[in-house]
């Protein structure tokens, strides 16, 4: 084996991952077009250039698909040895955004002149490697319980560095990653089951008991009734079940947004796949989810046919985060659960998230580079 | 375990285990997916409808375009009400932000078009930095001449094109004539919608249907670009116009004396007046004294509420404001319920000769008194002994009509009772006309007493309208009318679109029988009891009559009484009929032939001549007639004396000159026989002037030498002027006015013989 694979090793050039690189090229695609449609009017109206978010998104997905080639070129092993590393930086970076200036209250940024890195969008990965390099090197382990709440150590200290930025979608996304490696990563069910009914109770008793975020809670449940009552507090969720149910079944047609000229908040950013319900109607919005769930399906098949171990949990991570992520996200867009502000992957605007998904698939494709044709 | 799990295990591939909970783990997504699928169809299908149209209704912008609100004309198309075009001006603050020198502007605005539009500088100012807003109302009701130095303000300041200003226009409703007819025309209020009268009456008809642009806007109320562009317009229907029955001249004759009356007698609560045509049964006039401005309809205007209401605070005083504005829209003629009194003692003598009960020959004796069932009514006078039927109509006696209603019985008596319209609305096409109920009046059951009382007017209520409707059946022949004041309505181009067809209800009493009631209403007029209506060159028919209200459902304190007095005119073949009711009059004088009856005769001394009724003197009054002046101005002074003197004239001579440079009265003037025409010969005693006297209760004697003291002539008119028991009851020029020597005063004069 030693022989075969030289350490740090490039792969070949070509070979990619033919339906993974068409999905993933499908949704950029869409994904880029829907995002000028929806931020326009909002560009052009707060910013005076109708092109001030296209531009840069387009920046950002090209640099991202020049990084994710050279990175699929990058043999997946070399994060084994980055892992620990990856995962300190990760909490140092998530440390110095604490302590950096808050931006609207929050504390999830860093500021480096007038780029702004999100360090929770790094931390992500991060754990995902950290993750799989623990549980593969510690496979036969697994069924312990020593080893269950050193793992839940390891996601816990990046959960609660990210919910006291605060960043409750961050959070939520971060621990689901984690509960996915655990489960596929061989933690006997009795201890995820614990745990979900532990957090779910922490959950419930939060809402119900403390009054942790009331007024979204109450949003969720009666948004037309808080509208009457208070406009601006249910504006957004307002505004969104607007644009989704102006629809229909074909939408309006690219392009024929109403709810984007200024009814619906900041349309680029986590509400944007209500104004593709707007346009596109139910057809496109289950087009572009079916587009998701086989991105999501073809990284596990990578997984599933991954060389090793490592790799088998990376690509799963990866594929998780993007699962998770649109779930929630398209959840919050049709009030299904309540509103946690979280983006759409490749579609809301945001560099950071852009370059690092696209940075992931560079991952993934190295590992698809190497999965074992099935036989 | 077995063998194949520790190999797996072992090896650094995927174990299998990975692999499935791989696919389990890809598999809860694709549920979780499919789950979110049937939220959005839940959300674009099942409830597309519901969210839409909220999102469309907040898209789209729906403005309303006021339609112009039709005129009321008068029966000669004079305007009584109309709306004016008016403009609202609004800004928008949203397009003065977006220039360079923003803040500059505000302030040049707030300080330059506050002035403009007269509108306060800092609430201006304020809206000036509402910078999201595009639609900021900034002044209402404007006029055009404003408009346009709003408009010459934007171009001088080069802002013209900045789209910071535009009008929208709007209408504000205007009554040239005031208080004319208010009671009548009613107003409406600031949406102008009708709130009173006609206005509200025929709100429908007058109103029109707006118009309604729509067009689409965006989430700043701004518009939306021209790919989504949506307009939608509607245009407003303008409103139908009206035109009365009522006259404006006859309406003001109307007004005029009753306002006379309800000064001279300080009647306390209000009077009416109605003139109405017998034939048609179209009102001609509808007078409710004291009134109120229909431009200023909110203020009130009786001095005694106004009087009462400086001791209130607070809710009582506002209660009480309501209840006078209340008081002074209520249309008095159609509303509101009074006691007829003596007047209906018309409609008793019409049943009487209907049903043969009585003619023109019976006799009646008069005691002062009569029994009916056990009790005793007494009549007005001591006891006008033994009469003929035009003697008691004449006198007014009570035991002649209750001689003649217990004649008839409650049953004869109810059916005309119901046949004159008392128990019915009259239909008239006014809000809020008085409906009768059996609360007011006796039914068929009524006793011998009932009968007795209500044969002379007494113990029921009717309104003045059902009055004037009743007389009109007296007067036309029979034939009860449903009045109407609304003629004609006209489109927007002035087209006819309906015309009103007199609507005879029934014959109620044969032509036979009220040409008799007539002639012997005449009779009481000419020289009898009705004599204060006596209008020269006309027969009068007429009744007085004065009700007292202490026993009234409505209640009141000693002497308050309703006067009233039912006419019409020429008795032999009537035109008009003329009803006044002066309610609680508080002068000495308070029968219904005092201070009622010179109202009626004023009005149809104007009435009549104005439509044309040719009078038929008697050979004494030609003796008394006016003659007209001849032309002398400009001859030689002995010339125009000779002219003067061939005229049955006299004259008088002021200045020195030796041509008559001016005539008092002037050439063509209407001058009394036996008249002076003061002649002017220099221009210097032009300018002499003489006051007139106070000729109020003098006789026609000491009126004549009160005129000649001070150079005056006098054409007068009333009644009783051969017995010189006539006195002056109202003259033409005030009191103490400067006028030239030989000016024409007019007098008015009645018998003070009170009469029920």
């Amino acid at each position: 084996m030693g022989k075969k694979t030289k350490k740090f090793g490039l792969l070949r050039i070509g070979n990619f991952d033919m339906p993974l690189l068409i999905i993933l090229l499908i949704l950029l695609g869409i994904g880029l077009v829907c995002l000028f449609s929806a931020s326009h009017v909002y560009a052009s109206y707060y910013d005076g250039n109708s092109y001030h978010y296209i531009l840069r998104q387009g920046i950002f997905a090209a640099a991202g698909l020049v990084a994710m080639y050279l990175i699929s070129l990058v043999d997946y092993k070399v994060w084994r040895k980055l892992a620990v590393w990856l995962y300190g930086a990760a909490i140092l970076l998530l440390g110095i955004a604490l302590i950096a200036p808050s931006q609207n209250g929050v504390h999830r940024w860093i500021g480096l002149g007038s780029i702004t890195f999100q360090p929770s969008d790094f931390a992500k990965f991060a754990l995902i490697v950290f993750l799989a390099q623990v549980i593969s090197v510690n496979y036969n382990k697994m069924k312990e319980f020593s080893m269950f709440i050193k793992l839940m150590c390891i996601i816990g200290v990046i959960c609660g560095l990210v919910v006291i930025e605060p960043h409750l979608s961050g959070t939520m996304l971060i621990a689901g990653i984690g509960l996915v490696m655990l489960f596929v990563g061989g933690t006997p069910l009795i201890f995820l089951g614990g745990l979900v009914v532990l957090a779910g109770c922490v959950v419930l008793v939060m809402v119900f008991g403390v009054g942790y975020e009331a007024d979204r809670i109450s949003v969720w449940l009666d948004p037309l009734g808080v509208f009457a009552a208070d406009r601006d507090m249910a504006w957004q969720t307002v505004q969104s079940l607007y644009a989704i149910g102006s629809g229909g079944l074909m939408g309006l047609g690219i392009g024929n947004s109403r709810q984007k000229h200024l009814f619906l908040p900041e349309p680029q950013n986590d509400f944007i796949f209500a104004i593709i319900c707007e346009e596109l109607g139910l057809i496109g919005a289950i087009l572009i989810i079916a587009l998701f769930a086989a991105l999501v399906w073809r990284g596990v098949v990578i997984a599933t046919r991954a060389p090793d171990k490592f790799g088998a949990l990376l690509a799963v991570g990866i594929s998780a985060q993007i699962g998770i992520q649109v779930l929630l996200n398209i959840a919050v867009v049709t009030n299904t659960i309540p509103n946690t502000g979280i983006g759409l992957p490749f579609f809301s605007y945001g560099g950071t998230s852009m370059m690092m998904l696209l940075g992931e698939m560079g991952v993934l494709f190295s590992i698809a580079r190497q999965m074992k044709q099935k036989n | 375990m077995s063998r194949k799990n520790e190999k797996d295990q072992n090896s650094v591939l995927p174990t299998r285990k990975m692999r499935r909970r791989g696919r389990v783990f890809a598999g809860i997504i694709g549920v979780a997916f499919g789950l979110l699928i049937l939220r959005l169809g839940f959300l674009q299908i099942v409830q597309g409808e519901f969210w839409s149209t909220k999102a469309v209704s907040q898209q789209l912008n729906d403005s309303l375009v006021a339609a112009h609100r039709g005129t009321i004309y008068d029966c000669n198309g004079k305007v009584l009400a109309e709306s004016m075009e008016v403009w609202t001006v609004i800004m928008t603050p949203y397009n003065i932000a977006q220039l360079d020198d923003a803040e500059a502007v505000r302030v040049k605005i707030a300080d330059e078009v506050s002035k403009i539009l007269d509108v306060d500088r800092d609430t201006l100012y304020k809206k000036t930095t509402r910078t999201e807003s595009q639609y900021e109302k900034i002044a209402s009701q404007v006029e055009y001449p404003v408009v346009e130095e709003l408009i010459s303000w934007a171009e001088k300041n080069k802002l013209s094109n900045s789209g910071i200003f535009r009008v929208v226009t709007d209408y504000k409703r205007t009554y040239p004539y005031g208080s004319l007819a208010s009671c009548v025309i009613g107003f409406t209020g600031t949406d102008y919608y009708g709130l009173y009268g006609l206005e509200a009456e025929y709100n429908d008809v007058l109103a029109g249907v707006a118009g309604r642009v729509v067009t689409a806007q965006n989430g700043v109320g701004g518009d939306m670009p021209v790919s989504l562009t949506y307009e939608k317009t509607v245009d407003a229907e303008d409103g139908h116009s009206l035109v009365l029955t009522i006259d404006q001249n006859i309406q003001h004759f109307a007004e005029k004396y009753l306002e006379q009356s309800i000064i001279e007698n300080s009647v306390k609560n209000r009077g009416v007046s109605i003139v109405m045509n017998v034939h048609t049964g179209a009102i001609l006039a509808m007078a409710v004294k004291g009134d109120f401005d229909l431009n200023d309809p909110w203020t009130v205007t009786d001095p005694n509420a106004l009087e009462a209401m400086k001791l209130l605070s607070g809710d009582e005083k506002s209660d009480a404001l309501a209840t006078a504005r209340q008081a002074q829209w209520s249309n008095k003629a159609v509303s509101e319920f009074y006691e007829p009194g003596s007047v209906f003692k018309v409609f008793t003598s019409c049943m009487a000769i209907e049903e043969g009960v009585a003619d023109m020959n019976t006799s009646f004796y008069c005691p002062g008194y009569i029994e009916v069932m056990g009790q005793q009514i007494t009549c007005w006078h001591a006891g006008h002994g033994m009469q003929h039927f035009p003697d008691i109509i004449s006198n007014s006696c009570n035991p002649g009509f209750i001689t003649l209603g217990v004649g008839l019985g409650g049953e004869r008596f109810f059916k005309y009772f119901v046949g004159f319209g008392f128990t019915e609305p009259t239909g008239i096409d006014m809000l809020s006309e008085g409906h009768s109920t059996t609360s007011l009046y006796h039914g068929i059951d009524m006793t011998d007493l009932d009968v007795a009382t209500s044969s002379i007017g007494q113990t029921f209520e009717i309104t003045p309208i059902q009055m004037a409707t009743a007389l009109c059946a007296v007067a036309n022949g029979g034939y009860l009318m449903q009045p109407y004041v609304v003629a004609q309505e006209l489109d927007g181009n002035g087209n006819v679109v309906k015309t009103t067809e007199p609507v005879v209800k029934r014959q109620v009493v044969s032509t036979e029988t009220t040409k008799q009631v007539a002639s012997m209403l005449a009779a009481a007029v000419n020289g009898g009891g009705s004599k204060n209506v006596y209008v020269a060159g006309y027969r009068v028919a007429g009744k007085s009559g004065t009700a007292d209200k202490t026993e009234t459902r409505q209640g009141g304190a000693e002497n308050e009484v309703w006067g009233s007095f039912g006419t019409f005119a020429p008795a032999d073949d009537p035109e008009i009929v003329c009803v006044t009711i002066t309610d609680t009059a508080q002068s000495d004088n308070r029968w219904g032939s005092h201070t009622a009856g010179p109202v009626c005769q004023s009005i149809l001394a104007d009435t009549l001549p104005y439509l044309g009724v040719e009078p038929l003197y008697t050979e004494e009054e030609l003796a008394n007639l006016s003659t007209v002046t001849p032309s002398v101005t400009d001859k030689e002074v002995s010339t125009a004396t000779t002219i003067i003197a061939n005229n049955d004239l006299h004259y008088s001579i002021i200045g020195n000159g030796k041509t008559v440079v001016r005539q008092i009265p002037e050439a063509g003037s209407s001058i009394p026989k036996d008249g002076t025409v003061v002649l002017y010969t220099d221009s210097d005693s032009l300018g002499s002037t003489t006051a007139v006297p106070d000729f109020h209760g003098m006789t026609l004697s000491q009126a004549n030498a009160a005129a000649d003291a001070a150079n005056l002539n006098l054409e007068i008119s009333g009644v009783g002027l051969d017995s010189g028991e006539a006195t002056v009851y109202s003259q033409d020029y005030e009191v103490g006015a400067k006028v030239s020597p030989g000016t024409v005063v007019y007098l008015v004069f009645v018998t003070d013989s009170a009469i029920a």
